[in-house]
């Protein structure tokens, strides 16, 4: 990129270069004689620095500030900007009309469009589909396109040029026009959560597999056991033994895994930094401060944290604290060099071991894998504490 | 000549540490010596705050006024700057300060207190400026670069303010204004006596 | 706006078979290099979908009905430090270990720094400066005490050499530990101006090395010495008689009887012991201040040790005086363990009948020898 900025030659030729996020777009007809657009991208990012003030020094990924990205990348659904200053609608990509089954076989008709809602200048103050040349046509605004653009639509479009969609328009003509008169291109669409591609297109509710409420299982139970790939995802079954064996009794505390902002994964380099390591040196579970009374539990006092499954156990620090609503507790996923209360720096490869060790809050997560990607439940088990 | 301040926005401020460990990693703090930490007040309730607080750099300075060899100065800014070389540890600065910001390494005789250490609005020491022998003992010297305390350059919410303190507390009372709510300039009365609100 | 464009249609449903395709594509062959951008750009846009569909759930005004007003309700700094209690300190969480860190402002601070800076200086001046004074002129107006039938030059044993090791090893540390106390209470006003800022830091650090080393000889001596003279030390109503009379301090031809530590050196033992203690108790907490970890407690403590410190200074000199110069003959029972008989018979001549009665001390106050000519 710097080899690039400083060739006089190139940094003609090139349509925009940008050395704050390393990026150049350079755009002509390649040697088929089609036009071409390519973006150099260089996204080796330094990250934060010490020097330059803590701002990132290269890169495509740059460290700044809300501000700075709203009027640098155009973003969807940002209605309170202009679409020339980084504003945009939602798209509309899915078509304009959504045929329901309605409960009794037959379809309604639900518009996908959006309604009374646009963004800052738009002078369209409603919903609209995607841009062709055929829409422009209908707003009139076809009168805006230069005789090049023109040219160009009607080249690609043959014999329908009405059909040229705002994509394949290599003039940029309709995204042009569309800007100058405050819409996007793509549509203005309500946001949808429907994704067709998922075993359940619309989320639904279904109780976690260890759940502190048995009762709603029936009638929000979990996937049905299935194959996924060469695994056996037995979810319900498990669930339903669970069910059976009335453990929300036994592991009443409904527990969560989560982030540090100190730490970051399963900890092995963070928690080898210094710096960051001296943040949180004790593994620990936050427990709600009436749980707490009631076990005689104290801030800063060990603990043990029991899973629900195969006996696990892990000692920990507790955090008596109102973060955390009763019935609930929270574990940071980020420690690892304890099992089950005993300390197993001996067996790192020496000099490999972090400054700061604890239990790994997995050693008590149980049983259960997304019907998609096969991540483990890492966010919802049930447990019991206990003063250690 | 500024008079240099900070000024944590406890509306802003997430926890985040990260002017904790650009303060550890400009200066190479050793373990346990605490220039910069960040306290939550409330906790889990309500109406919780967290505060960045460090040496406030306070214009009566109360550190100065008890130090038994006088090893505090004030510069030209306001900032509070003290010698490592005078210092005898004696753990009276720490008494004093409203801020708890002196800190002592655990290597005195009897292990109690060494020399004092404590924020130094990133200004160094008595040392000659950006030298290796003044950054071995106070730290980065970014104030003889033109540059403002690492803190405040870091904080990721930017409530952590460094810098000019009437501009700071302008900038403060901007956002006051325009949000409709303020928990206070932690620490401004006490430390800046003389202009608490600006 | 609901025009349907037939392009518009046919994208979407392109890219639902896309995408399903895709999956499938990706479910049979993992290494396929099939540029799957269409399909990527199909699961982006659905899982965008999703997350806005999401975004729109939560930002729903129902479910913004929240029963706290977290602005309102957000702590205050100046309603928190009026609510603060005297030595009461402004605290919070913190993750890190040291507990002192969770302080965030301690106001008290500014009333030990007061004391510190105003009181105690009033206090020790009052107190050494005032007892300097008084001595000199109880020295001028009394003179010195003298043994009104002479020296007899006979002598009695007073104190063992193992007493008068202790009194010293005492004293001496009691010496290096006071002036280098006052050294850090008074140092800078005093002896800074006149040695420059380094030599006096240097001093101060090796006054300071003294101060926390000898502190331990001082505490052995005083345990010492409340084990062996403890039990001449009890108060008695002689002691009361004594001291109706002024101990015979004030007036010459004075002499109450007292047996072997008269009520104002009996005072001295205890201020001694209690003054001492009290002294080495907060001087501990001075010298491990990671023990009680707290400043406030470490407040105390000082204030504590300085107050004390310059009471007992006070106090030892006029030990001191009277057992040097206030009162001749007073020095030899430290100095060599024996005393004169006559100056005993008239201090401390109770004493003198019970070693006289032990067989311990010669009897009678026989004159001086004659030399033979």
């Amino acid at each position: 990129m710097q080899m690039l900025a400083t060739s006089e030659k190139w940094k003609r030729e090139v349509m925009a270069l940008s050395l704050g996020f390393r990026l150049a777009r350079h755009a002509g007809v390649n040697q088929h004689g089609r036009y071409y657009v390519s973006t150099l991208l260089d996204l080796s990012g330094a990250g934060a620095t010490s020097y330059r003030d803590g701002m990132n020094s290269g890169g495509y990924l740059t460290a700044h500030n809300v501000e700075w990205i709203e009027s640098n990348f155009p973003l969807m659904y940002l209605f309170r900007r202009h679409v020339k200053d980084g504003g945009g609608t939602f798209r509309a990509r899915f078509g304009v009309v959504y045929e329901e089954k309605q409960p009794d076989g037959s379809v309604k008709n639900v518009n996908l469009l959006a309604e009374g809602s646009y963004s800052k200048g738009s002078e369209l103050t409603d919903g609209y589909p995607e841009f062709t040349y055929g829409v422009l046509k209908k707003l009139g605004w076809d009168k805006d396109l230069t005789a090049d653009e023109l040219a160009t639509i009607n080249k690609i479009g043959g014999n329908n040029p009405d059909g040229v969609g705002w994509a394949v328009d290599l003039s940029g003509g309709i995204i042009r026009v569309t800007l100058e008169h405050g819409v996007m291109a793509y549509g203005n669409g309500k946001a949808r959560a429907v994704a067709w591609n998922l075993p359940d297109p619309v989320p639904v509710h279904r109780e976690p597999i260890y759940t502190a409420r048995p009762d709603l299982v029936a009638k929000y139970p979990t996937r049905p056991d299935g194959r996924q790939f060469r695994m056996a995802n037995l979810g319900f079954s498990i669930q339903k033994a669970a069910v059976e064996k009335g453990l929300a009794k036994q592991f009443p505390i409904i527990l969560t895994s989560g982030r540090l902002v100190e730490y970051e994964g399963g900890g092995e380099e963070t928690r080898s930094n210094r710096w960051l390591a001296e943040l949180q040196q004790d593994m620990f579970v936050e427990v709600n401060t009436s749980d707490a009374a009631e076990r005689g539990i104290k801030d800063g006092g060990w603990v043990w944290v029991f899973g629900p499954e195969n006996g696990s156990k892990a000692r920990v620090k507790a955090l008596v604290t109102d973060r955390v609503g009763k019935g609930v507790a929270f574990m940071p996923f980020h420690f690892a060099g304890w099992f089950q209360g005993v300390d197993q720096r001996g067996k790192y490869p020496k000099g490999n071991d972090p400054i700061v060790l604890g239990e790994s809050v997995n050693t008590l997560t149980s049983y259960g894998y997304d019907p998609v990607t096969g991540m483990h439940e890492g966010k919802v088990t049930l447990c019991q504490i206990q003063s250690a | 000549m500024a008079r240099v301040k900070f000024l944590c926005d406890a509306d802003r401020c997430i926890e985040c540490n990260a002017c904790v460990t650009a303060c550890k990693n400009e200066h190479e703090v050793p373990w346990g010596i605490n220039r910069r930490r960040v306290v939550t007040i409330n906790d889990g309730k309500p109406g919780e705050r967290s505060v960045s607080m460090a040496c406030m750099h306070c214009t009566d300075a109360p550190c100065a006024a008890v130090c038994p060899v006088s090893c505090f100065y004030t510069t030209a800014d306001g900032v509070v700057l003290h010698s490592k070389d005078l210092c005898i540890g004696c753990g009276y600065c720490f008494y004093a300060c409203p801020f708890g910001a002196p800190q002592y390494p655990k290597v005195g005789n009897f292990g109690s207190r060494g020399k004092m250490d404590k924020c130094t609005y990133c200004a160094g020491g008595p040392e000659a400026d950006s030298t290796p022998a003044e950054y071995a003992k106070y730290g980065a010297n970014r104030l003889a670069e033109g540059k403002l305390p690492i803190c405040a350059e870091m904080c990721s919410t930017k409530s952590l303010l460094a810098g000019d303190g009437a501009i700071i507390a302008e900038i403060y009372k901007e956002r006051v204004t325009k949000r409709g709510y303020g928990s206070g300039m932690w620490g401004w009365k006490t430390a800046y006596s003389d202009s608490p609100t600006g | 706006m609901q025009l349907s464009s037939p392009l518009v249609r046919r994208r979407s449903r392109n890219l639902e078979t896309e995408g399903r395709s895709a999956m499938a594509r990706s479910h049979s062959t993992r290494k396929a290099c099939i540029p799957k951008a269409a399909a990527h750009k199909a699961s982006i846009l659905k899982a965008l979908c999703a997350a806005f569909a999401l975004l729109f759930v939560v930002a729903h005004p129902a479910a913004a009905q929240l029963s706290f007003k977290p602005t309102a309700e957000a702590v205050q700094e100046d309603k928190l430090l009026n609510a603060l209690k005297e030595g009461d300190k402004i605290t919070g969480r913190i993750t890190i270990p040291d507990a002192m860190a969770a302080s965030l402002i301690q106001p008290a601070g500014r009333d030990w720094r007061d004391f510190h800076r105003s009181k105690l200086p009033i206090i020790g001046g009052v107190a050494i400066i005032g007892m300097l004074a008084l001595l000199a002129i109880f020295l001028m107006v009394r003179g010195r005490i003298r043994v009104d039938h002479g020296f007899s030059g006979t002598k009695i044993l007073r104190f063992a050499s193992f007493e008068r090791f202790t009194h010293w090893l005492t004293a001496s540390c009691f010496i290096v530990l006071a002036l280098s106390g006052l050294n850090i209470s008074f140092g800078r006003i005093l002896i800074l101006p006149l040695f420059g800022a380094q030599a006096f830091a240097t001093m101060s650090t090796y006054a300071k090395f003294a101060h926390d080393y000898l502190a331990f000889p001082f505490m052995l001596g005083l345990v010492i010495m409340f084990l062996i003279w403890i039990k001449d030390n009890i108060p008695g109503k002689i002691d009361l008689q004594w001291l109706k009379r002024g101990g015979g301090i004030l007036s010459k031809g004075q002499h109450p009887p007292a047996r072997r530590f008269n009520a104002g050196q009996k005072g001295v033992f205890w201020i001694v012991i209690i003054g001492g203690s009290l002294m080495s108790v907060s001087g501990w907490f001075l010298l491990f201040p990671y023990i009680p970890a707290n400043v406030t407690t470490m407040q105390f403590w000082t204030v504590i040790h300085a107050v004390i410190a310059m009471l007992f200074i006070a106090a030892m000199m006029a030990h001191i005086y009277i057992g040097t110069v206030g009162m001749e003959g007073a020095f030899d029972a430290m100095g060599t363990g024996e005393v004169d008989l006559n100056w005993a018979k008239e201090h401390h001549s109770l004493w003198v009948e019970e070693e006289q009665a032990k067989g311990h001390a010669p009897s009678g106050s026989t004159p001086r020898a004659v030399p033979a000519e």
